[in-house]
């Protein structure tokens, strides 16, 4: 069963990628860094279209997560691991690189959620210890606080994904089929699934949350825990799924995984 | 001595690293500044100021405190509740009296409190970046 349907979820992990690649690059014509949240609600409303390409370039982008993440979850329930150690860590990397992006993406939305968590993202880098420094890579000054994360979303991590993806599969090749299959589920999502809506910087919210794959950070920083503890269990299943390669008991691995997805969605839930 | 003139290109690359790297993290922009507020602007006791993010607190139009919006937890902005008379991080729940003092966790620290001074029709804050 696995292996059969391990490739239909690797088709649909890229056709969603090259939809939301395809649906950002419009989006960047009337994105402005310094004018992020005035220019993402002319896109919304006043751009004829704006909206659903808006909605297209989100849905795309969270089923690509998710389905790069099946796929991730898949290969560890194989019985045999039938690609090379550095096609792996190339997976690994591309897995990575979709978090990193779709947490640039919900920045660059620049509405309170999204200007906080950019905060709270510099922040928590800036606490972690002697890699402080990285944080310069996401701060700019308070007139360009998006240009970085723009910087990111938009050419950095897009190329990174791409070099991944193409070191893992050494193709980049999206069968017809399933570029029409994907597409389907992201306009039947944009009719369907609620789209989370912006909140203007200046209403007074009490509580905001973050992406809903960060939700298991956020409770640990309501309840305290220190940034540098935060970082280093979130670096736990990248660590486990690095060693399953090479792991000989993988079972072993793989339940430390699952043991951890169990407990982040678990704390992500409170 | 073929072998020591392979690595030049690495050395070259290496030169360029550290100030490739200076350069791109330098902390641009990121200056205190002074900032001239109207004091016309002051209209209720509490007075929110979007940019650069502070609160003003003032006593019958007379400004006496001026608290830096940025949680000392994360560094959120947090919002003025005028029911609660409170400071609430929306972020992760923290929160301040009106005096900028943390009253609930998980911040440990109050707000940070700017100096200023009055001149005539406007009031100048000493506005302060800070490291968490």
């Amino acid at each position: 069963m696995i292996e059969k349907t391990i490739f239909i979820t690797s088709w649909l992990t890229q056709a969603f990628f090259v939809l939301a690649m395809l649906s950002g690059i419009p989006l960047l014509f009337f994105y402005h860094t310094q004018k992020a949240y005035d220019s993402v609600q002319i896109i919304t409303y006043l751009i004829p279209n704006g909206n659903f390409i808006r909605k297209f370039h989100y849905f795309s982008s969270e089923a690509l997560l998710i389905f790069a993440l099946i796929h991730t979850a898949q290969q560890l329930f194989r019985k045999q691991i039938r690609i090379s150690q550095s096609s792996w860590n190339y997976a690994i990397a591309a897995v990575i690189s979709i978090i990193l992006l779709l947490f640039g993406g919900f920045v660059l939305k620049a509405d309170q959620s999204g200007h906080s968590a950019g905060i709270i993202a510099i922040g928590m880098i800036h606490d972690f210890g002697p890699f402080s420094f990285l944080s310069h890579f996401l701060e700019s000054s308070r007139h360009y606080f998006y240009w970085k994360f723009f910087l990111w979303h938009a050419i950095f991590l897009p190329a990174l994904l791409i070099a991944s993806l193409y070191f893992h599969i050494k193709r980049i090749n999206v069968p017809t089929e399933f570029a029409a299959i994907a597409a389907g589920i992201t306009i039947i999502s944009i009719f369907l699934l609620p789209f989370p809506a912006d909140i203007a910087p200046y209403l007074n919210y009490t509580h905001i949350k973050g992406p809903w794959f960060f939700n298991g950070i956020e409770t640990l920083l309501s309840k305290g825990y220190p940034v540098f503890i935060i970082l280093i269990e979130m670096t736990i299943p990248f660590l486990l799924l690095i060693l399953y390669w090479r792991a000989k008991h993988k079972t072993v691995i793989s339940a430390l995984f699952f043991l951890w997805v169990i407990y982040y969605a678990a704390i992500g839930s409170i | 001595m073929e072998k020591v003139l392979s690595y030049l290109p690495l050395a070259a690359l290496g030169t360029l690293f550290i100030p490739t790297l200076r350069f791109v993290i330098f902390p641009f922009g990121k200056r205190d500044k002074k900032v001239a507020i109207q004091r016309n602007r002051l209209i209720s006791k509490v007075t929110k100021i979007d940019n650069p993010p502070m609160f003003v607190i003032a006593e019958n139009e007379t400004p006496v405190k001026v608290l830096n919006s940025h949680c000392t937890h994360m560094d959120c902005v947090v919002n003025f509740d005028a029911n609660a008379k409170r400071f609430v991080c929306p972020c992760h729940g923290s929160q301040y009296n009106i005096d900028g003092i943390n009253i609930r966790g998980p911040t440990k620290k109050p707000l940070h409190s700017e100096s200023f001074k009055i001149e005539k029709d406007k009031i100048v804050v000493d506005y302060r970046f800070y490291d968490l």
